[in-house]
C-alpha cells in the first residue's frame, strides 16, 4: 500500500498555467460546493417570493400619480422589484468574494491556494463569476415571479431586454472592483461582514430602490451623495428599460452607462491594485491562515 | 514551567457563596453576553446606522402612500410612517429577538460551553430566561432609539397615561409570545445543530401576514387568516389603536380583542414551547449530544 501512496503522490502534474481555465477551475469548484446547500436554496427562495408579495400588498397603497412624475411609469411593484431585486442580485456578487474569502481563511484551504500557482487575479474572478452566476438566478426568477405571479408591467422587448443586458454588465463591472478592495480588506482585517453591510444599506438607500429619488430634492446633502453612487445610475436605466421599454438610443440610458463605465474604469484597477497591496502585506506578516 | 505551582492553583477551593439564586444567575447571564458584544463595538454603531437607514426609507415611502386605506382600517390619523414606523420596529425588535436565541444556543454549542453551563446547577429555565435576556434588552434599546428617530422626523402618536400604559401591556405580551417561539426554536435548534426552521418560518409569515408593512385588510381572506394565528399581528394591531388612534384596553372592542387573542397564544404557546425545549434538552442530554455541533 505504501509504495502505491508513493508511486501516486510521485506522479507529476503539469500545472494549469491558462488563467481562463484556472478561473474556470474556481468557478466549478464553488458552484458544486453551493449545490449541496439545497435547504438554503429552498428557504432563500421562499424568503425572495413572500418579499415580492410584500411589494404587491404595498403598491396596493401607493398614489399613482407621484411615481409618474419620477418617469417610471404608475406600478409601484414594477418599481421596487427592479430596485430591490437588482440590490439583491449586486449584493450577492459583491458580498461573495469577500464572504468565500473569509471562508477558506477560516478553513486553512486560502494559504494553500496562495501557494499554488493560481494566479490571485483568476482566483478572485472564478469567485465572482460564480457569485454572479447563483445571483443571476435568484434575480431572473424574482422577476418572473413577480410578472407571471404579480402581473408587474415589465417590458421584455428584445432591444429593451439587450439594453438591460448591458447594463447590467456594466453595472456589475462598476461595482466587482468594490467587491475586491473589500476581499483586500479581508485578508488584513480578516472581517467583512461590517463594511459589506454598511455599503449595501447605504447603496439601496441613495439609490432609491424602494422610493423615488426626487424626494430626495428638498435634502441637498442626500441628493448630492445619491448622485454619487454607482448603483443609482445602473437602477435608473434598468427602470427606464424595464418599466418604460427604452433603449440605447435613449439619451439618459446612454448617459447612465458612460457613468457605469467610468466607474469601472477607474474602480476596477484600483480594487485589484489595493487586493494585491493587502496580499503582499499578509505574505510578508505570515498571517495567511491566520484569522 | 512551575508544574507544582499550577497544581497548587488548581487545586485550591473556590470559595463557596451559598446558593446563586436564579436572578443573580439572569444577572451574570446579562453582564457576561454584555461583555461579549462590547468586543463587538462596530457591530453596535452598525445596529444603529442601520435603523436610522430603516427609518428614513420608510419616511420617503410614506410620502408616496395614499391615506385612505389605513383610514378604512381603522387607524384614523392615516399617516404611513408612523404606522410603518411602529410595524418594523416592534417586528424588528421581536424577530433578532427570537433569532438572537437560537443564535445565542449555536454560539454555544461551537464553542462548547453549552454543556459546562447545564451540567453545573444551572437549570434550563434559568439558561433560557439568561440566554435572552441580554438581547430583549438591547433589542429595547434599539427600539427605543427607533421610535425616538421616527416620533423627531415627523411619526405622530398620541402619549396619555392610559396609552402608555396599553402601549406597555401590549408590549409585554409581544415579549412573552416570542420568548416561547424562541425557546421552541432554540429546542428544534439544540437536537438538529443547523438550521432554525421555526425562526424562519415565523420570519418569511410575519413579514407577509403579520400587518408589518400594510394593513391586513389587503392581503386575501385564506392569508388574512394565516394572519390571525400570529401573535404579531395581534400586537401590532393593538400598539397602532393604542398610539395612532389614542385607544386604551378600557376603550373598544377590537383592542380588548386583540389583548385576549394575544393571552389565549400565551396560554397556548408558552407550556407547549417549554415542553419542546425540555423534550430535545433531554434528548440531547441521553444522546450525549449537547456539546455536538
Amino acid at each position: 500500500m505504501s509504495s502505491d501512496l508513493i508511486s501516486i503522490f510521485k506522479e507529476s502534474v503539469q500545472p494549469e498555467r491558462s488563467e481562463i481555465r484556472q478561473t474556470w477551475g474556481i468557478f466549478w469548484g464553488q458552484l458544486k460546493i453551493f449545490l449541496t446547500y439545497r435547504t438554503w436554496f429552498v428557504t432563500d427562495m421562499f424568503n425572495t417570493i413572500a418579499s415580492i408579495a410584500v411589494y404587491y400588498f404595498l403598491s396596493l397603497e401607493v398614489k399613482p400619480s407621484q411615481l409618474v412624475q419620477s418617469g417610471y411609469g404608475t406600478s409601484y411593484l414594477a418599481f421596487s422589484l427592479i430596485g430591490i431585486a437588482f440590490a439583491n442580485y449586486l449584493w450577492f456578487c459583491i458580498n461573495r468574494i469577500s464572504h468565500s474569502m473569509q471562508s477558506e481563511i477560516r478553513e486553512g484551504t486560502f494559504e494553500t491556494i496562495a501557494s499554488s500557482p493560481i494566479k490571485m487575479r483568476s482566483y478572485l474572478f472564478g469567485q465572482a463569476a460564480r457569485g454572479f452566476l447563483v445571483g443571476l438566478y435568484f434575480m431572473a426568477g424574482a422577476l418572473l415571479v413577480g410578472v407571471y405571479g404579480f402581473k408587474a408591467p415589465l417590458h421584455f422587448e428584445p432591444f429593451a431586454l439587450a439594453t438591460t443586458i448591458l447594463v447590467l454588465v456594466f453595472m456589475v463591472l462598476s461595482h466587482l472592483g468594490l467587491g475586491i478592495v473589500i476581499a483586500g480588506a479581508v485578508l488584513v482585517y480578516k472581517q467583512a461582514d461590517p463594511i459589506t453591510f454598511m455599503l449595501s444599506l447605504f447603496m439601496e438607500f441613495f439609490a432609491g430602490a424602494l422610493f423615488p429619488l426626487q424626494l430626495l430634492g428638498q435634502y441637498p446633502l442626500l441628493a448630492y451623495a445619491s448622485q454619487l453612487m454607482p448603483y443609482t445610475y445602473a437602477l435608473d436605466a434598468l427602470r427606464k428599460c424595464l418599466i418604460v421599454g427604452a433603449t440605447i438610443a435613449n439619451p439618459d440610458v446612454l448617459f447612465d452607462i458612460l457613468v457605469l463605465i467610468v466607474y469601472a474604469t477607474i474602480l476596477l484597477p484600483l480594487g485589484l491594485w489595493s487586493f494585491r497591496l493587502g496580499f503582499d502585506r499578509i505574505r510578508v506578516e505570515g498571517t495567511t491562515s491566520s484569522y | 514551567m512551575e508544574k507544582d505551582r499550577v497544581v497548587e492553583l488548581f487545586s485550591e477551593t473556590a470559595a463557596t457563596r451559598g446558593k446563586v439564586t436564579t436572578v443573580e444567575k439572569i444577572v451574570a447571564f446579562v453582564l457576561r453576553d454584555f461583555k461579549i458584544y462590547w468586543t463587538y463595538k462596530f457591530w453596535v454603531i452598525f445596529d444603529v446606522i442601520d435603523v436610522a437607514v430603516l427609518v428614513a426609507t420608510y419616511f420617503f415611502v410614506a410620502q408616496i402612500i395614499s391615506p385612505s386605506t389605513l383610514i378604512a382600517e381603522g387607524y384614523a390619523s392615516g399617516d404611513y410612517f408612523t404606522f410603518a414606523l411602529l410595524g418594523i420596529a416592534f417586528s424588528q425588535y421581536v424577530q433578532n429577538s427570537v433569532h438572537g436565541l437560537t443564535e445565542g444556543i449555536r454560539d454555544e454549542q461551537w464553542t462548547g460551553t453549552i454543556e459546562t453551563i447545564l451540567s453545573s446547577a444551572t437549570d434550563y429555565k434559568a439558561y433560557l430566561l439568561g440566554a435572552s435576556a441580554f438581547r430583549f434588552l438591547y433589542g429595547t434599546i434599539i427600539l427605543i432609539g427607533a421610535l425616538s428617530l421616527g416620533f423627531l422626523v415627523g411619526g405622530k402618536v398620541l402619549l396619555t397615561p392610559g396609552t402608555l400604559l396599553t402601549g406597555l401591556i401590549f408590549a409585554a405580551l409581544l415579549v412573552s409570545g416570542h420568548l416561547a417561539i424562541g425557546a421552541m426554536s432554540a429546542g428544534i435548534v439544540m437536537m438538529v445543530k443547523r438550521g432554525d426552521p421555526i425562526a424562519w418560518g415565523f420570519t418569511f409569515l410575519t413579514q407577509l401576514v403579520s400587518g408589518v408593512f400594510y394593513p391586513l385588510g389587503l392581503l386575501p381572506w385564506y392569508l388574512k387568516w394565516v394572519g390571525f394565528a400570529l401573535p404579531l399581528t395581534y400586537s401590532l394591531d393593538g400598539i397602532r389603536r393604542t398610539f395612532m388612534n389614542g385607544e386604551t384596553i378600557l376603550g373598544t372592542a377590537v383592542i380588548q380583542t386583540d389583548l385576549l387573542a394575544l393571552l389565549a397564544f400565551l396560554l397556548v404557546t408558552v407550556p407547549l414551547s417549554l415542553q419542546v425545549f425540555v423534550w430535545a434538552y433531554r434528548r440531547s442530554q441521553r444522546l450525549g449530544t449537547l456539546g455536538q455541533y
